[in-house]
Formats: C-alpha cells, structure tokens, sequence
C-alpha cells in the first residue's frame, strides 16, 4: 500500500467533506462524489478510490452502533440505548442490533473503534484479569 | 449541607456506568515484528497494547489514521485483521530482591526454570531520570578490582564508564570480573556486620548475544558465587528486535527500584551497539526517516535517556545510587564511528580495549592515553590515589618513549628509568580473568612499586614477584590489610606497618 503524498491526502479529505450531510455519510452525496470522480481527468485515480473507501468505511463505522445482546432486546430499551449512546459519543448513530449467546446476558456495543462492554461475559474477563 | 452533597452524588452515580471502555484497533499489515493497526483512535504514545493470545506490543508510532507498534515476543500466531485492543498501562517489570539470582527475558519473564518470580512491585521501562535537585555528585568507589581500572580510571558510585573495543578484547570480562568482585565484596562486608556497609547488586543485561555466550556468563557468576547479588536480564540474538531494543530499559527499571530504595547497584549493557542495531531496524520498517549509517535521528536520544537514569541520589531522598557499565563494540578500532561517539559524548569516561595491546598478551588491554574517568577521581580511596601517585602519567609517557626504547644505548639516563619503569608497571597491571584483587592488597603493591621495591626485579619476574607479594599481604600482612580497609588512608602509622610488611616479603624474595 503506496503511501498517497500530500495534496492527494488533501483531495481525499475533500472528497469524504462533501459525501456527508449533517455528519453522516450520504448515498446521493457518495453518488455525486463517485460520478465527479469518474470523469474527472485525474492521475491517481485506483489509489485515490481506495483511500477514498477506507475513509467512507471509518465514517460509517463510527456512526453505527453493533449492538450485540444475548436475547433479542424490544424497541423501547434499544431507542433508550441508542439516546445515551448518542450522548456519550456525542453524534447520531443508526444502530445495527446482532445476538451473541455467548455474552450470558446483557449487551456489549461497538461504536467506531470504541467498544462498551455492559455484559455478563465482559465482567467475567475483567475479574480473571484482577 | 450534606444533602447538596448526596444530591450532586446521586447526579454522578445515575452517570457512571458499569461498562467497560475499550478502544480497539485492528491489525492492517504485520512483518518483521511491526504491526500497523487501523482504529485505536485513543491510544497514547508508549502505551501498552494488547493482542490476542496474550501478547503485548508498544505504540511507537502515532499516524493520522493507522497506530505502528512494537510487539515483544513471538508474533507467528498473529495475522492481519485481528482485534488489539488498548491497556491503558505503560509496559512494566517485575522488579525486587525477588530477581536476584534470577536470569529473566526483556519482558521480566523468568527464563531460568526456577518457577515463579513472586515480584510484588512492577516498575514502568520507560521513565524520566532523576532531575538536578535528588541528585548528588559521585563521592563512593566502585571496586572493580581490575588494577589498572581501580588505580588510573576509577568508577565511582553513579557514574556512568563505557567500556570500548573491538570484538574479543576482553570487554565482557571486565564487566564480569567487576560483578564479582561486587560479590566477594559484598560478602565480606555483610558479614562484618558493620551496619554503615552498602552492598552492591549487579544487573547484567545482555543484548543481542549468542545463547552460548549468555550461559557461559551465568556459568562464570554461578562458580564464583556470585548470582545470589545479580539480576541477569537476557534478549538474544534470535529475540525479536523489539525484545533487543526494550531489554537496557528493563533493566534500568530493575536497577532503578535499587535505587530509589536507598540501596546501590550497578548495571552493565552488554551492547549498546546491538541494540542500536535492533532499534534501527524496528524503525526502518515502522519507515521513520534515517539519518547516518541508517539510524534513525533518535538514536541519541535512545541512548542519553537510558543512561541519563543512571544517577547518584542525595541522602534527601534514599543515598541510592545506580552505577552503569554501557559496552559499545567498534568496528577495527573506529571510536570515530557513530554510536562510539555518540554514547562517549553521553558517559562520564571511557576504558578503551585494544586489540594490539590484547595480542602483546596485555591483559586487560586497557590502552591507557585513550581511557578517561571524568568523575571517579573524587570518589577514588585516600590511601588508594595516594599510592598510585602519578602513575597514569608515567605510563602514558612510557608509551610515547616506548618507540624510542629500540635504539637501546643511545639513550640519556632519565630516559632509561623512565623506560624501565614504565616497562613495570605494564607488567604489574596484567591481570588474569576472574580474579579480582582487592583495594588493599592493590594499595600494597602500588605502594611497593612507587617505593621503588620493585626496581631490582627483572621486568620478566615483576607479574611472578606480584603474585608472591600478593599471597604475602593477604596471608602475614593481614593485620596492614585489615587497617588500611579500615582507615581507607594512609596514615603515617599504616605506612609504617606496610613498610615492615613489604620488607618482610622482600628479604624472602629471590630473584632466579
């Protein structure tokens, strides 16, 4: 992976500033993005387009919140969760629910590279650690 | 009042959360012992870092959107696309009285087979050195109990000597006979009672070195009995890089808990040049930019800060002290090289090892013009500096002249002496390997020599009549012994018992 120098990093910044609308990642701005790209006269293009979907991808990633549970949770507590997630991040977050047993019970939520642990298997592990 | 209080405490109560934060990062590419993480938009420099199956790894570089790290021990299992996660922690040691007589890797891992090192305290590798203000200037010997280190570059207490040389002059040896003469020392001293007595503990920590080597070091303190005072910390030369580069900071850490609890150690870096070698190649493939000799432009900073935590500490704040013996191996004699200079300009002296010296069968081969000690003269012993007298200067005179000694008749009569003499006293300052001489018997027979007792001995017979002598103090002269390790000077009344002593042993000498 050939490192991108400086004006093209630019560029791509750019790029990923004008796929989002009020802090997430739009299709029709991504669209947009791609159908300027594509006709753009541009030398690097391959490298740019993959540094272009890294950033996308960790722009998705940390506005959605995996949530994993041990039992399917109801609505009312997942609108709950995702309020106080979007508190303590601090941005909206579309949330992505998943069942993983193997937690015993409770939840544990992946936001971005952040993970909150708030299951029964989390305090397990913390207390063979200690 | 209270119940503001226990308000505000509900308040915090209802947002503490009993979750468990992790930052996680996941591994893009891996070579060489380097991984570049992608996430662990949290991580802190230096910090710890965890991979799966319990392996650990440093943060070293900080990138805009990727982490480059470290990672200490065997990193076959990993593969891209595994979840790190951050500790939170700096990488810490064990370190105690536990480690003695113990042989650890460069994490603190006992490596010696004899179980478990039941550490109570870990300290951090990386720390900032004592400032100006705990600090004290070097005022106590460190014994070497090589006599021409002990007589013309002495080590005191805190300071920091670099012993330099070509491969296979000796430099390990003298490292290693230091260490045990710390031992005899220390046993005689514990066993006095006398409860002003310091003892000295020794870190050995090797680098880059062959398996083979490393034993044979341990095999060497274990006949001398030296192991009970001595920590060995080890990163051979088939460890990880990573290992190489982190094993002297793992060590300081160790020596450092000596000396922040008011006790005195010493710690010798069997070779700096290695594990300069280790860091340059970690940073080549972390891609920092290089400099000179492709070393990266911290190099020197790698070094200074190692060794800047070698420290002599005011009574304020414990009396303890952490003496270091850096080795740096040059290349055909070039001290001019890089890291020679570098790590020179960075200790308080030099004993520099020749390799010509080495074949003329001068051993140690201490070249005397280039071996510098800028701070040991003011914590050398009374009686000790008394009785070596201008003797360094003489010597390196003697080396100057030595090229005119050919010419043989044609020389004046000043010359002449100068010539002999200097010819004796290289003779004296031979030493076999293990086996250290102690500060008395040395004051002795430095005493003798400047007293000219040594002046009708043939220079062949000089090393011979040394042993004899040597025997002679330590056997009948035991009371003069005794006295001067006690008044640490010569006093015109141990002067006087010497003289009896030396001339005692003189009258039974022949010359065959």
């Amino acid at each position: 992976m050939a490192k991108l120098d400086k004006k093209t990093t630019q560029f791509v910044k750019k790029l990923v500033q004008l796929s989002l609308k009020d802090g997430t990642v739009d299709a029709g701005a991504v669209e947009q993005v791609l159908g300027y790209v594509s006709k753009a006269e541009l030398t690097q293009k391959l490298p740019i387009l993959r540094a272009y979907k890294r950033a996308i991808q960790i722009e998705i990633d940390a506005g959605t919140a995996k949530v994993f549970s041990a039992s399917k949770l109801d609505s009312a507590s997942l609108s709950k969760l995702q309020q106080s997630l979007e508190e303590t991040v601090g941005r909206k977050l579309t949330i992505e629910t998943s069942i993983d047993p193997s937690l015993i019970a409770g939840t544990r939520v992946r936001v971005g590279d952040m993970v909150f642990d708030y299951s029964v298997q989390g305090f397990l592990k913390q207390l063979s650690i200690n | 009042m209270s119940n503001i209080i226990e308000e505000i405490e509900k308040e915090i109560q209802s947002l503490e959360t009993a979750s468990q934060v992790e930052n996680v990062g996941k591994i893009v590419a891996i070579a060489d012992g380097v991984a570049r993480i992608q996430g662990l938009s949290k991580v802190m420099f230096n910090e710890m870092i965890e991979f799966p199956g319990g392996l650990i790894g440093q943060a070293l570089n900080l990138e805009e959107d990727e982490v480059g790290c470290v990672i200490f021990g065997d990193v076959s299992e990993l593969k891209e696309g595994d979840e790190v996660k951050t500790t939170g922690r700096l990488f810490s040691v064990p370190v105690g009285m536990e480690l003695l007589g113990r042989v650890v890797d460069a994490l603190g891992n006992p490596v010696d087979g004899k179980g478990n090192l039941d550490a109570k305290e870990f300290y951090p590798v990386e720390k900032i050195a004592p400032g100006i203000i705990p600090r004290k200037s070097v005022d106590q010997p460190v014994q070497t109990g090589i006599m021409p280190i002990d007589a013309m570059i002495p080590v005191g207490r805190g300071q920091r000597e670099l012993i330099i040389g070509d491969r296979s002059t000796g430099k390990t040896t003298i490292a290693i006979d230091t260490i045990i003469n710390q031992a005899r020392i220390n046993d005689k001293g514990l066993a006095s009672g006398d409860e002003d007595f310091r003892p000295i503990y020794s870190i050995y920590v090797a680098v880059g070195q062959k398996n083979s080597n490393v034993a044979r070091t341990i095999r060497a303190l274990e006949d001398a009995d030296a192991m009970k005072y001595t920590i060995i910390v080890t990163a051979p030369a088939a460890d990880n890089p990573a290992n190489q580069y982190i094993a002297p900071f793992a060590g300081a850490a160790m020596g450092e808990w000596f000396m922040s609890n008011g006790k005195d150690a010493l710690i010798v870096y069997d070779d700096l040049s290695k594990q300069a070698v280790a860091y340059r190649q970690i940073s080549l493939v972390l891609k920092r930019p290089s400099g000179r000799e492709a070393y990266p432009g911290d190099v020197f900073y790698l070094h200074s800060r190692l060794l800047e935590r070698s420290a002599r500490l005011n009574e304020d704040n414990g009396n303890g002290s952490l003496t270091a013996l850096p080795i740096i191996e040059t290349q055909a004699g070039d001290i001019s090289a890089y890291i020679p200079t570098n790590v020179i300009s960075i200790t308080d002296g030099q004993i520099f090892l020749e390799t010509d010296l080495f074949n003329q069968g001068i051993r140690p081969a201490i070249s005397v013009g280039l071996s510098v000690s800028r701070v040991g003269s003011s914590a050398q012993t009374k009686a000790l500096k008394k009785a070596v007298g201008k003797m360094k200067l003489e010597l390196a005179q003697f080396r100057e002249l030595a090229a005119f000694a050919q010419f043989g008749s044609d020389l004046d009569a000043k010359t002449k002496a100068q010539l002999d003499r200097g010819s004796r006293i290289v003779e004296l300052f031979k030493q076999p390997a293990l086996d250290p001489l102690s500060m008395e018997v040395q004051v002795g027979i430095l005493w003798a020599v400047q007293n000219d007792y040594f002046d009708d001995i043939p220079v062949d017979k000089v090393v011979d009549a040394k042993t004899s002598l040597r025997s002679h103090l330590e056997n009948r002269g035991s009371a003069v012994m005794e006295k001067i390790l006690k008044e640490k000077a010569l006093t015109s009344e141990v002067v006087d018992a010497l003289k009896s002593s030396i001339e005692e042993w003189k009258s039974t000498w022949v010359n065959e």
